[in-house]
């Protein structure tokens, strides 16, 4: 039973020893990946916040007429 | 809300019939503080110094009713929203004047509000001449 199993083992173990640089290989991309997209879009989140409080804050400016009154008397 | 301050020479040249207020077009004009006209000294608009309307939309009043209820004569006019499409020179007073009239001299001015303060308005702003749609822009009463 070893005998059938060394080999299935020796491979085995070749290809985790071979995918173990390729995973933190990935990992490292991701967080390469992730480091220069959330920033990006807490600068988005920002500018649109930013955005948004400046037209909230745009005043719309009424001057409210009182009406002329005239009395014409005799 | 702003005072209505009625122009002296509008009284009599409404008596002389040189308004129809029901038919004529009224506009609005919008001139600075330091060029605040005034109720006895300017009575049309080539006495005042209006700003540039560089940027500005349409400043025609459309006028919603003339008529008089048991006596009581009331001009009624629709609110004038002034949109800007860029930058609009500062102004703070707000001039109504007929832009029909031409007799005796034409544009007779009919009264102003003050807005208080200084007024810029930057690219897509609005203001607002709120008329008042109850009592109307002008009311003309007989005791």
């Amino acid at each position: 039973m070893e005998a059938k199993c060394a080999p299935l083992v020796k491979e085995r173990d070749a290809l985790r020893a071979e995918m173990e640089p390729r995973e933190k290989r990935l990992n490292a991309l991701n967080n390469a990946l992730r480091a220069i997209t959330q920033p990006r879009k807490g600068r988005i989140e920002l500018e649109l916040a930013s955005l948004n409080k400046a037209l909230s804050d745009k005043v719309m400016r009424a001057v409210e007429a009182d009406t002329g009154k005239m009395e014409v008397t005799s | 809300m702003a005072t209505f301050v009625r122009f002296d020479q509008f009284v009599e040249d409404l008596a002389e019939k040189k308004h129809d207020l029901g038919a004529d077009q009224l506009e609005v004009a919008l001139t600075t503080h330091a060029n605040l006209p005034t109720s006895s000294g300017d009575s049309y608009l080539a006495d005042i110094t209006v700003i540039s309307y560089t940027n500005l939309s349409a400043r025609t009043i459309t006028t919603s009713s003339s008529a008089q209820t048991t006596g009581t004569y009331k001009l009624t006019l629709t609110d004038l929203v002034l949109t800007a499409s860029g930058a609009v020179a500062t102004f703070r007073h707000t001039v109504i004047f007929n832009q029909t009239q031409s007799s005796p001299t034409a544009d007779g001015l009919i009264g102003m509000y003050d807005y208080g303060g200084d007024v810029t308005l930057a690219n897509l702003e609005t203001f607002t001449v709120d008329f008042d749609a109850t009592n109307g822009f002008i009311q003309i009463t007989s005791p």
